[in-house]
């Protein structure tokens, strides 16, 4: 082997393990989030931000419910942008789980009967639009 | 805003002597005021907070459909259950 095809061996050589290496740091950081996601924590949330809410504890919504995140004495409340809902919280997960919990709470009560004000019964025919029971 | 004053609990205990709310345990406290034989208003109180932080204070004001004075003066005694009525067939059912 003359030392042309050496070196242009070697070149090919460090481009397949640079490549690989590559191709490793991109599957570590997609498993990293992957992990962070699972735990809750793929994101930061910061109070006056608009959260959307797709699941449930139970149900799953057919379209995504919007909340406001804000800071409230030390603590964070959030609110639901179309339901007079709020919630709760020591930390901003906290109160949006609070928040599900509350909108499912709500659903519940409204699928009781239909005495309520037009008010109730509005939020009640709009959650029922939203709201999968699979 | 006399938020400091209270306790949940005192928010939950007025609603159930005033108005005769019937809160449901939950992850938060619930409960429902009725009005001419129907569901009208409906609050959240969370549990064992004091002082009562302010928005949430204002956010269980505006569920009963009241100012924040208002809501003050539900705790401290001067607003009772007719003025309540009267509060609330202003504000729902006009």
């Amino acid at each position: 082997m003359s030392d042309q095809e050496l070196k242009m061996l070697i070149k090919e050589s460090v481009r397949e393990v640079l490549e690989e290496e590559r191709v490793a740091q991109q599957e570590i950081e997609r498993l990293i989030k992957g992990v962070a996601r699972s735990s809750g924590k793929s994101k930061k949330i910061f109070p006056g931000e608009i959260i959307k809410i797709h699941v449930l504890p139970t149900k799953k919504l057919t379209q995504p419910l919007e909340a406001v995140l804000e800071t409230d004495d030390g603590g964070y409340i959030v609110r639901t942008v179309d339901l007079p809902l709020y919630a709760y919280g020591d930390d901003p997960i906290e109160a949006i789980q609070n928040l599900k919990y509350e909108i499912e709470s709500l659903y519940a009560d409204l699928m009781e009967d239909d005495n309520f004000s037009e008010e109730w019964l509005n939020c009640k025919h709009f959650l029922k639009k939203i709201i999968s029971e699979e | 805003m006399k938020n400091a004053n209270f306790h949940t609990g005192d928010v939950k205990r007025t609603c159930e002597a005033k108005l005769g709310i019937e809160f449901r345990p939950g992850k938060e406290f619930n409960g429902w005021y009725w009005f001419k034989n129907k569901k009208v208003a409906r609050i959240t109180v969370p549990k064992g907070r004091k002082p009562i932080p302010k928005k949430t204070y204002k956010a269980m004001a505006a569920q009963l459909k009241l100012s924040v004075k208002e809501f003050d003066e539900l705790l401290e005694c001067p607003l009772d259950k007719d003025r309540y009525d009267e509060i609330l067939e202003s504000r729902v059912l006009k």
